[in-house]
């Protein structure tokens, strides 16, 4: 008997893994394990055959190549058999902390979840007291991952500190920047991490009940988390008494209703709590007073599928990886114009350079980089020349970009800088909630000043007033959304100028 | 409009059917108490009157208690 | 007498002044300065409310200190040193040593943008900014936003979007600037949720659910029109008659919540306007916010209904005359000597309205007492809140509720017994909702669904559908579970109450068990045992009742029921607790305070108390009967038997409210003297020889006194239109009577009762000037008055446990009628519907209609939109029917709000054992379909085609 591993996430169904394991499935003597994918998306659908050199990856496999695979025809194919997938220099480089079982395990199987180190983490949690488990969080020196970098622990500790009736964790599971999907392949290829690490942040603040609040694109994840929640209860990680210490904890599947608002923190919650997603003016801020008023750890999937490993292994060890203050890994998503996309984590202060020539091999096009933009459509857009910058929270910030939720969008040079910090605004104002008027009126009218530009009329003036809307969103909105629209609109003005320089529709240049 | 009753008896007896669970005395007692606090003169007189008349449809409570005391 | 010099001082209009976010109490002060400016505030409070405090105005747009801090226009940005970037100070609040600076120029430049942004998308020539009553316009001159740079682009300028669908306000998009004030008022205020935001972004906007006004769930409080900082929400008086120049302070005409009011008018003595009515701030009852009758219902003072001229006639059948003053009263006075001569003094009497100022009612009772020489003086309460008076008195000692409004914010549990405030109470219902939101529970007894039951962010903890007239069991089953269950506070019975042993023995007995009594009120016992352990173990419980508890032939023996349970789990003397009668009428607390019963001296002192009377007979110069009088039930008996033949009507429609309409018609066809005084030709006074014309309350210096028994002062919009104060036409007839009360004005009225009822001492229309409003008592050692009653201990000292023994009503369903109906209120109308259908508030409900459940309306063939006819054993009508699950199956209900109706033609002459209120909840009927109107409807039609002429 032969086991196959076929991924089933998202990206790999797109590009036929479903009619590949229907194939492999029929043959007589193959044995089919459906897990999440590696990341290596270029590769996908990357299946992986279980063999004594341990699992040997073929590239791009299609229903048809399926008897070839199984006869050993692909064996030869350098593009096609990547030989022991974790010896691949692509993987074999990168340090899977946060991904560590993503592609590997069965996402549905509770023992495999076990059987490669799950539940360690709530298993020495539940050992200690709350206040202990803060205390490796903040040691850990983990940081939020949707963004904000806020440190977790440091969260932890207020929610613990709160005194109400009832506290909540939410899982933020509304990925909805451009060019990021670690949280959905997170949650379909290893949901047990986000149960594990949330029922752990609830024993470490006092909460009985969490919530994850999934974007409704997000399908496959849905059913994931949901399986595995019910999994969860059936053997005694969720309930009236996690693995019979004594501790509560209930947890829920929300889906959310297509809105990139509620991705924010306080729309999530004001979603969660049934109403309309919505920007919550802050103080009091969700660790005070969060879900229904009450004290509340919301943090990102990331982040909530990375404390079972701190907690499994001590704060010590994963604050040993990384630079600065930016303690641990990051998984980078790489995306937009590249030869290899797909999931790298890595350590904090690796280059963006390294990422995008390195990892991603450049473009798939094959022209010059141009431009990348990191941490989602309101981060900056750098230029080739600052590739050598770390990627950490404050180095990124201090060149007026972000490392945001870790995505990577690159372009070659045909791109008009000019379009896309027009894009920034034309997403702001499509996606703004419309509570605070910067973000509300603004950002049309951002649309409006940038179409005028484009057409070269008045462009001087014209800029001049782009400006002044940038001082009064990014200074006057009420959430980062309005806040960060200018971040690329005005780094485009910064690196490519030469894009702004337009002449009237018909006038010679 | 009254369905053949006076008013007086069909007043007082919702005020005797409040107190029939007491024993007769008390409630004789409590009945008058009542109607000399919130009946006006006429209305008593009338009820005397019925009572005096043996109108079969006052409740012997109220009659027992019109009889208690004096005009006033 | 003319009342021009009584108007109020003309203050002029300036809009309520707004301190940007609601006060914060019971924290620690902390200092900080504004601008340089020292100011202590609680901590907590907002940066923008202590920059106000502290004279410094922070512009502002979607704040207001009515509604919880939003944080969206961004106007309100400062510096705050040591914080980073410009926060909103609306949504930052004060600690301690803040130094906060709101005019950098940092700030100044920011608001001038967000401005920009504004007026980029507010129309050139917008209306509301042209009348001068737009607050962003206002704001952008402020900030001096004077251009708009940005080219042409999208806007929401969209002149056909105007919703004129709700009769006493428009909805203007194009003005909108998606504040979300209104929204907000609309849940935080009014607890309606009727609006909300559509689409996000720019195309974010403000939608009554995505329809237009009038089909939507908007119940027309105008809280959001209050709320609108730009025209966008707009009153149509506004729109029409453009802003007001002054403002005079009153208190509303409608139900027994007795809100606070500005009346912004304009113009000046006859020529005088209302321009719109605002709810005050400042309104202890209300505290800025109304209903649909308060705020917009007022059109009926000035309708052509109106009559202005005193009118006489021979006869019922003869046409009326228009006469002098003079000659009408004195024609009442010779009539009313001429019956006393020849049928004795107590052949005459008059009945005082609930809604009437207390200084008119006053003079009423006074009127019978002192001139009449007798007792026969009732009021509308009789067929109200009678048995409450009788009950609770009988309890506690006094005759009122315990609690102010606001106490129910400290109430943990609410037990709601037959009352549908959302309808008939509808801004202490917003009150109750606010406080459900936030945690706690409500237990409704009640046969029918009323809205609290089940709505926006409002779920009863338990339904009790208590069939009608079976409440005195239920209570008793409430207190049965409390005591033998042991939540009992045996703490609060052993030293605040009497007849403990006797009460606690007879409510253990087994006969009042839930189980026992299932049977009887219809209520599950285990649900009905989950509701009274909730109640009794709430830390605070509160019981608020209604006409659901009174009027009932046991409705006393019910009062004092609730009483009990009140006792019985120490929920009395603080706040959050309590026994709270919902007034129907905006002065029946009043009438009632004043006198008005046939037993009462004012006050709730008996007429046979010799050291009362005295008082008075040396006040008055005149002996006092020391015997009861007649009540308004037993006038009729009396006229029917012919030893009663005149009667002085103040404001009450008698003909048309009073149960069993056919007796009624024919005890005012018997009297000799029908006086009727009030604002239009009503039912009654087709059966009146004199017609005395009244004043609306936009014509009254007074004072109303409202269910919390706060007495709130009343003032004239304008000088009475028929040429006289209601207390002066009284005093008239005294003294064509002989007897002169010498009244100046009606202050003097109030510092007579001042000076002869201990409750009043310390009352004056100054005092109250000063004070906006107290609650009675007051007195020497309530100074202010007194929110809470019975601290420590009860008026009467113990309470007392009355033995509640369950009498069922002598009313039954029979084969002949096998329903039970039972009445009720509707939002938008007003008891009889005199002054509600006189305004577009008949835009809602323009006919009475007949609830039956779909199981009963299926076996008599009824759909909704039937004409059915409703008949008893007295009387039948017709109206159309609706079905309706809100009704149990055996239950059918109606309002009888308008006189084509004809409710009352069905309802009987039972009554409350102990004070007659009649039995209005529970008559025997039966349903059937109708091919026509019938002979009544047809009848009261014509009457009142006739009536309006």
């Amino acid at each position: 008997m032969t086991t196959v591993f076929v991924p089933r996430d998202a990206a790999a169904l797109s590009v036929g893994a479903d009619d590949v394991a229907a194939v492999l499935e029929a043959a007589p003597g193959v044995s089919v394990v459906r897990t999440g994918s590696r990341g290596l998306l270029w590769a996908e659908p990357l299946v992986e055959v279980a063999t004594d050199r341990g699992r040997v990856g073929y590239a791009n496999v299609t229903a048809a190549d399926v008897p070839a695979l199984l006869a050993g025809g692909l064996d030869d194919l350098p593009e096609r058999c990547l030989g022991p997938v974790e010896e691949h220099p692509w993987l074999r480089d990168q340090r899977r902390v946060t991904f560590a079982r993503v592609g590997v395990v069965d996402p549905r199987s509770v023992d495999d979840y076990a059987a490669h180190g799950g539940w360690a983490g709530l298993r020495r949690a539940l050992s200690l007291s709350p206040e202990q488990v803060v205390a490796e969080v903040v040691d850990s020196g983990l940081r939020g991952r949707g963004g904000a970098g806020f440190p977790t622990g440091l969260k932890w500790r207020t929610v613990l500190a709160g005194e109400a009736d009832q506290k909540f964790v939410c899982c933020n599971l509304d990925e909805g920047d451009s060019g990021t999907f670690a949280d959905r392949m997170l949650a379909e290829g290893d949901p047990f991490s986000l149960v594990e690490g949330m029922v752990i942040a609830g024993y470490a603040v006092g909460a009985t009940e969490g919530y994850v609040y999934v974007r409704s694109e997000y399908p496959h994840a849905v059913a994931a988390l949901r399986r595995a929640v019910e999994s969860a209860y059936t053997h005694g990680f969720l309930g009236e008494d996690v693995l019979g210490s004594g501790v509560r904890f209930d947890l829920h599947v929300r889906v959310g209703a297509g809105a990139y608002i509620c991705g924010e923190e306080s729309s999530m919650l004001e979603s969660l709590e049934g109403r309309r997603g919505e920007v919550r003016a802050r103080p009091p801020i969700p660790a005070v007073a969060g879900l229904f008023g009450r004290p509340t750890v919301v943090n990102n999937a990331l982040t909530l599928g990375t404390v079972p490993m701190v907690l499994a292994d001590g704060g010590a060890a994963y604050a040993a990886l990384g630079t600065g203050r930016s303690r641990g890994t990051q998984v980078f998503q790489l995306a937009g114009n590249v030869r290899r996309g797909g999931i790298v984590e890595l350590p904090f202060g690796v280059t963006i350079g390294d990422l995008v020539e390195g990892y991603a091999g450049g473009t798939r096009t094959g022209r010059p980089v141009r431009a990348v933009q990191v941490g989602g459509p309101l981060g900056g857009y750098l230029p080739p020349g600052r590739f050598d910058l770390p990627m950490d929270y404050e180095a990124l910030a201090e060149a007026d970009a972000m490392l945001g939720h870790g995505g990577v969008v690159v372009w070659d040079d045909s791109a008009d800088l000019a379009r896309l910090a027009r894009f920034a605004m034309e997403f702001c104002a499509v996606e703004s909630c419309g509570k605070c008027t910067p973000c509300r009126v603004g950002s049309v009218r951002g649309v409006e000043t940038l179409d005028r530009v484009l057409a070269g009329e008045d462009v001087s003036r014209n800029l001049g007033l782009l400006e002044d809307l940038c001082e009064v969103m990014s200074k006057g909105s009420l959430c980062a959304m309005g806040q960060l629209t200018p971040m690329p609109v005005r780094t485009a003005l910064r690196h490519f100028p030469e894009d702004f320089d337009r002449t009237p529709e018909g006038a010679d240049r | 409009m009254t369905h053949g009753i006076a008013p007086e008896a069909r007043l007082g007896n919702d005020i005797a059917r409040q107190f029939a669970h007491l024993p007769q005395d008390e409630a004789v007692e409590r009945i008058a108490a009542h109607l000399a606090r919130f009946w006006e003169p006429r209305m008593r007189a009338r009820l005397r009157e019925l009572v005096a008349a043996g109108d079969p449809d006052v409740d012997p409570l109220v009659a027992a208690a019109a009889r208690r005391h004096p005009p006033g | 007498m003319t009342t021009v010099d009584q108007t109020a001082p003309a203050q002029q209009w300036a809009p309520e002044p707004d301190l940007g976010t609601p006060a914060v109490q019971g924290t620690p002060p902390v200092r900080l300065t504004v601008d340089g400016r020292d100011v202590e505030v609680p901590a907590g409070t907002s940066v923008l409310r202590a920059a106000a405090l502290a004279g410094v105005t922070v512009p502002k747009l979607c704040a207001s200190d009515s509604l919880k801090a939003f944080g969206s226009c961004r106007m309100c940005l400062v510096e705050i040193e040591g914080a980073r970037g410009v926060p909103a100070s609306c949504t930052t609040p004060c600690t301690d040593g803040m130094v906060v600076a709101t005019q950098t120029d940092q700030v100044r430049r920011l608001r001038r943008q967000v401005m920009e942004l504004y007026l980029s998308d507010h129309p050139a020539d917008c209306a509301g900014c042209a009348r001068g009553n737009c607050e962003m316009q206002a704001m952008a001159v402020q900030v001096g936003a004077a251009e708009v740079r940005f080219g042409p682009g999208r806007t929401h300028l969209d002149p056909t979007a105007y919703d004129a669908t709700n009769p006493y306000f428009d909805y203007d998009p194009s003005a909108c600037i998606v504040c979300s004030r209104c929204v907000r008022a609309c849940g935080e205020i009014q607890g309606t949720f009727a609006l909300t935001v559509e689409g996000r972004g720019f195309d974010s906007r403000i939608t009554p659910g995505g329809t237009d006004f009038l089909s939507s769930e908007c119940v027309s409080c105008g809280a959001c029109v209050q709320a609108c900082p730009t025209s966008a929400l707009q009153e149509r008086s506004v729109v029409e008659l453009g802003m007001p120049t002054r403002v005079v302070d009153t208190t509303c005409a409608y139900c027994g919540v007795g809100c606070s009011f500005r009346a912004e008018v304009q113009g000046e003595g006859p020529d005088t306007r209302v321009v719109r009515m605002v709810p005050s701030k400042s309104g202890g009852a209300n505290e800025g916010h109304s209903c649909v009758k308060g705020r917009f219902a007022y059109g009926y003072a000035s309708h052509a209904d109106r009559q202005l001229h005193p009118m006489v006639r021979d006869s019922l059948e003869d046409p009326w005359q228009v006469v002098s003053w003079t000659e009408a009263i004195d024609r009442v006075a010779a009539g009313f000597r001429a019956l006393q001569a020849e049928h004795g003094v107590g052949a005459i009497g008059g009945i005082s309205s609930s809604r009437c100022t207390n200084e008119e009612v006053y003079v009423v009772q006074k009127l019978v007492r002192a001139a009449f020489g007798n007792n026969n003086v009732d009021t509308c309460a009789r067929v109200c809140h009678s048995p409450t008076g009788y009950g609770l008195n009988q309890a506690f000692g006094t005759s009122a509720g315990t609690q102010d409004f606001a106490s129910v914010e400290q109430a943990d549990v609410v037990l709601l017994i037959g009352a549908n405030p959302t309808d008939a109470h509808p801004v202490f219902a917003s009150r109750l909702k606010r406080r459900l939101r936030t945690g706690a529970r409500i237990i409704v007894a009640d046969p029918r669904r009323i809205d609290l039951v089940h709505g926006p962010h409002v779920e009863a903890a338990h339904h009790l559908q208590v069939r009608p007239g079976t409440n005195v069991a239920f209570v008793n089953a409430m207190a049965h579970v409390v005591v033998t269950e042991g939540l009992a506070d045996e703490r609060f019975l052993r030293e605040r109450c009497e007849n403990v042993e006797g009460y606690l023995a007879f409510i253990s007995r087994p006969e009042h068990s839930p189980e026992a009594t299932e049977e009887i009120t219809g209520i599950p016992a285990a649900e009905l045992r989950a509701a009274a352990r909730l109640y009794g173990s709430a830390g605070n419980a509160a019981i608020y009742y209604g006409l659901g508890v009174t009027e009932h032939s046991q409705g006393s023996t019910m009062v004092m029921g609730m009483a009990n349970l009140a006792m019985v789990t120490g929920n009395l003397g603080r706040e959050g607790v309590g026994v709270n009668p919902l007034r129907g009428q905006n002065n029946v607390q009043g009438s009632c305070d004043m006198g008005s019963f046939p037993h009462e001296l004012p006050g709730y002192r008996h007429v046979s108390r010799d050291e009362v009377r005295g008082i008075y007979e040396r006040l008055w110069g005149r002996t006092l009967d020391p015997r009861p009088g007649l009540r308004i039930p037993n006038m009729f008996d009396a006229a029917l038997t012919g030893t009663f033949r005149g009667l002085y009507v103040q404001g009450e429609d008698i003909a048309q409210s009073d149960p069993n309409t056919q007796h009624v018609e024919a005890a005012l066809r018997a009297m000799d003297l029908v006086v009727v005084q009030d604002l239009f030709l009503n039912e009654t006074a087709r059966f009146a020889h004199v017609f005395l014309p009244g004043t609306s309350f936009l014509e009254k210096d007074g004072t109303f006194t409202n269910a919390e028994r706060r007495i709130n002062r009343v003032r004239p919009v304008f000088a009475p239109r028929q040429g006289k104060d209601e207390w002066q036409i009284t005093c008239d007839i005294g003294r064509a009577m002989g007897y002169d009360m010498g009244y100046a004005g009606a202050h003097e009225i109030m510092d007579e009762i001042a000076a002869t009822t201990p409750t009043f001492a310390g009352v004056s229309f100054a005092r109250l000037d000063a004070e906006g409003s107290m609650q009675w008592p007051v007195t020497e050692a309530a100074p202010h008055g007194t929110p809470t009653m019975h601290v420590g201990e009860f008026v009467r000292g113990k309470g007392n446990l009355v033995e509640t023994v369950y009498v069922p009503t002598t009313e039954r369903t029979t084969r002949r009628f096998p329903l039970v109906l039972t009445t009720g209120r509707i939002l938008t109308q007003y008891n009889v519907g005199a002054q509600t259908r006189r305004t577009s508030n008949n835009t809602w409900h323009p006919e009475d209609v007949l609830e039956i459940h779909p199981a009963d309306a299926e076996v008599r063939g009824i759909a909704t939109g039937d004409l059915v006819e409703l008949s008893s054993r007295v009387g039948r009508t017709t109206l159309r029917a609706e079905v309706s699950e809100r009704m149990p199956a055996g239950v059918v209900y109606t309002t009888f709000h308008h006189p084509v109706t004809g409710a009352n033609v069905v309802t009987t002459e039972n009554s409350d054992w102990a004070t007659n209120c009649p039995e209005y909840k529970v008559t025997a009927v039966q349903v059937e379909v109708a091919n026509a109107r019938g002979e009544t409807d047809r009848e009261a039609a014509a009457r009142e085609l006739a009536g309006r002429r």
